[in-house]
């Protein structure tokens, strides 16, 4: 018997993971584990335009075998998740499916989880931000630490800190493309006026290496990202899983899903289902951390609770993008050497106390015919336009904060087999409010010569922020988490994903289910030993 | 193989790519835009896009123009959905990728933009001009 088995790959999980072998525990991670071996061999290690000009087979990794990258319907979530990256959704809807009308939810069995196509984007939560989770932050701050140290960050001390608590081990920030880099001279001219109506805006802080780091990296800035990951020079959770794999008392078992889990006298007995032959068998260990992301966390647990038709609360940042027109750039050179990650992060405080959060990205390496069928003309008048134009868009990706209500849930149907089934239905005044705020954020950056062109809001989940079905809280209810991670109801499983955020605010969550999971695998090393 | 083609598959391939990049495409191209068709297009189309693609298969000197409304009247057309297959074709080549990279921008960026911009709302307002004919002609 293991003394602890993990359950997924992901960010949570291979964070998890870590704490406890670092601390000396015997880990099995259970993972069902999709990897593309089958495009990733195919790209050349050269830089985009290079490629481009050169490859004569590009259009099997560009476009995909049997055209999967070539998007036909309307905007769709996900517009990062190349045929390289696909994987990652492989094999989902099929082994867990959720009926989630009006919602347009990712979910994935892939090694690495949802993080292997992860932008990246580091948002620690503040001190106030934690608040209701009952944890302050000297009790998450050491284990940022950790995770920084473990995964690589870039960034800069600037307008953001007080915004994101800092981080000493932080490496230098990655180069501005000649876009953006506009926007922030501008910026820096305007700062004291921005400053005053709520207006901040930094560099992005990225888990990307940005000097050599643990055999890792630097950026080679080929502008790559979206379909491969030369160098390793962005954190994948997977990453962490090839890490580990190299040491003592780490098994990784993959092509298993796990069905259920029950405790026993002496720990926790989890029965799993093998992916190749249906097989069934059941694992052992003297604790639980179930990491297999929000949602497959939530089925396990209803299930294995036994609370089919029991609603618990769901959560997930509502989105926006929105295409600018950076009009410092329309006349000025631009150059090849850029990061297709997010480039600069803008906050907005508003006076009511809310953030919105927004990241600016560049558009170039997801290929011209993508954005041609978006624009209200020819497809040829849209190419030759966007030639000329491309080198001015600035695309914005709007977070917004999210709170539980009653119109957003996640329910397990008791069926045979049970049905997961997600409803969210933000309250009207909940959307008037976010447009508003959109249309504050998106006039400061009009100041800074961005003009808006179209308002794309690709629907409920398009951030794949999904959290909050079993809070963590103080307080002692059923279905909640209590401030160690360890869900109530149980003595020895523990969750280390989305799940423990009572809220969200308007930041991307990767990098905090990463710290809350170092936390919780720590915390259970000690209760182990 | 369901499809409507009232072109063959290189006739097709070719109308599209001259109108896309104003040249033919590199047999390579052509090869794949005839596997992207039978994959993608697979099932028969609605009898207005059946319409537009019959008349400009006819009158290949429409299609700029009734594309252009098209993106006003019926972005999701199966017209402007084959021209998208058409135009990702050509972007994932070595030969077709300059046609999509970005050009440098230097001053006169602006004025090439506004003539740009003019050229495509005349081809749009043509193609209004155009559009009743199609439906006559169906008729």
């Amino acid at each position: 018997m293991s003394d602890v088995i993990v359950v997924g790959s992901g960010p949570g999980g291979a964070n998890a993971a870590a704490a406890l072998i670092e601390r000396g525990c015997r880990v099995r991670m259970i993972d069902y584990g999709n990897q593309d071996t089958h495009y990733a061999p195919l790209i050349p290690e050269l830089p985009f335009r290079e490629l481009r000009r050169g490859d004569p087979h590009q259009h099997r990794y560009l476009l995909g075998d049997r055209y999967e990258g070539i998007p036909l319907g309307p905007v769709r979530v996900g517009a990062q998740l190349t045929p390289p990256r696909m994987y990652v959704l492989a094999s989902a809807r099929e082994n867990i499916p959720v009926d989630a009308p009006g919602m347009s939810l990712s979910m994935s069995l892939g090694r690495g989880g949802l993080g292997a196509a992860w932008s990246a984007g580091i948002f620690p939560f503040t001190a106030d931000e934690l608040r209701d989770t009952g944890l302050a932050m000297e009790e998450l701050q050491p284990y940022y630490a950790e995770v920084y140290d473990r995964v690589g960050v870039c960034g800069a001390q600037d307008d953001l800190a007080p915004f994101f608590p800092s981080a000493p081990s932080m490496m230098p920030p990655l180069e501005l493309d000649a876009g953006t880099g506009r926007i922030a001279a501008r910026y820096a001219r305007r700062r004291h006026l921005l400053n005053r109506r709520g207006f901040f805006l930094g560099r992005a802080r990225l888990a990307v290496c940005t000097r050599p780091f643990r055999g890792r990296g630097p950026c080679d800035y080929s502008d790559m990202e979206y379909w491969a990951d030369f160098r390793r020079a962005v954190y994948r959770a997977q990453w962490t899983v090839d890490e580990l794999e190299a040491k003592p008392g780490f098994t990784y078992l993959p092509r298993l899903l796990v069905e259920r889990f029950r405790e026993t006298e002496e720990g926790v007995a989890v029965e799993v289902r093998q992916a190749d032959g249906g097989g069934r068998e059941t694992l052992q260990a003297r604790a639980l951390v179930l990491a297999a992301g929000t949602l497959s966390t939530a089925r396990l647990v209803l299930r294995s609770l036994a609370c089919p038709g029991r609603a618990v609360p769901m959560l997930c940042n509502a989105y926006t993008y929105v295409p600018m027109l950076n009009t410092g750039m329309l006349w000025r050179p631009w150059r090849d050497r850029r990061s297709s990650l997010a480039q600069l992060t803008a906050l907005l405080k508003l006076p009511e106390g809310r953030l919105v959060q927004s990241q600016v990205f560049s558009y170039r390496s997801l290929l011209t015919f993508k954005l041609m069928k978006e624009l209200p003309l020819g497809l040829r008048d849209s190419r030759l336009l966007l030639q000329h134009l491309i080198p001015s868009l600035a695309i914005l990706g709007i977070h917004h904060e999210d709170r539980p209500s009653p119109a957003k849930t996640c329910i397990l149907l008791p069926a045979d087999p049970d049905r997961l089934e997600v409803s969210y239905e933000p309250a009207a005044a909940e959307v008037l409010r976010q447009r508003a705020d959109e249309k504050r954020l998106l006039s400061c950056f009009l100041r800074l010569g961005c003009l808006p062109l179209k308002t794309i809001r690709p629907g409920h989940g398009a951030s794949i922020h999904y959290a909050g079905t079993f809070p963590m809280t103080p307080e002692d209810r059923p279905l909640t988490c209590d401030t160690d991670g360890r869900l109530r109801g149980t003595r020895r499983v523990y969750l280390a994903d989305g799940s423990f955020f009572p809220w969200l605010p308007p930041k991307g969550l990767t990098f905090n289910i990463m710290a809350h999971a170092s936390r919780v695998g720590a915390l259970l090393a000690g209760r182990l030993r | 193989m369901n499809g409507f083609y009232p072109l063959p598959s290189e006739e097709e391939g070719i109308l599209y790519a001259r109108y896309l990049v104003g040249r033919v495409p590199p047999s390579g191209v052509l090869q794949r835009w005839a596997e992207a068709r039978i994959l993608l297009f697979d099932s028969p189309p609605d009898a207005a896009d059946a319409a537009l693609l019959s008349f400009v298969s006819r009158h290949a000197w429409s299609l700029g123009p009734l594309e252009a409304a098209c993106a006003w009247l019926r972005p999701q057309s199966e017209m402007r959905r084959r021209l998208l297959v058409m135009a990702a074709l050509l972007e994932a080549a070595p030969e077709g990728a300059d046609d999509f990279l970005p050009r440098q921008t230097d001053l006169l960026t602006v004025p090439k933009l506004a003539l740009l911009g003019l050229a495509a709302g005349v081809r749009t307002l043509a193609g209004f001009l155009l559009w009743p004919l199609v439906g006559r002609e169906r008729s």
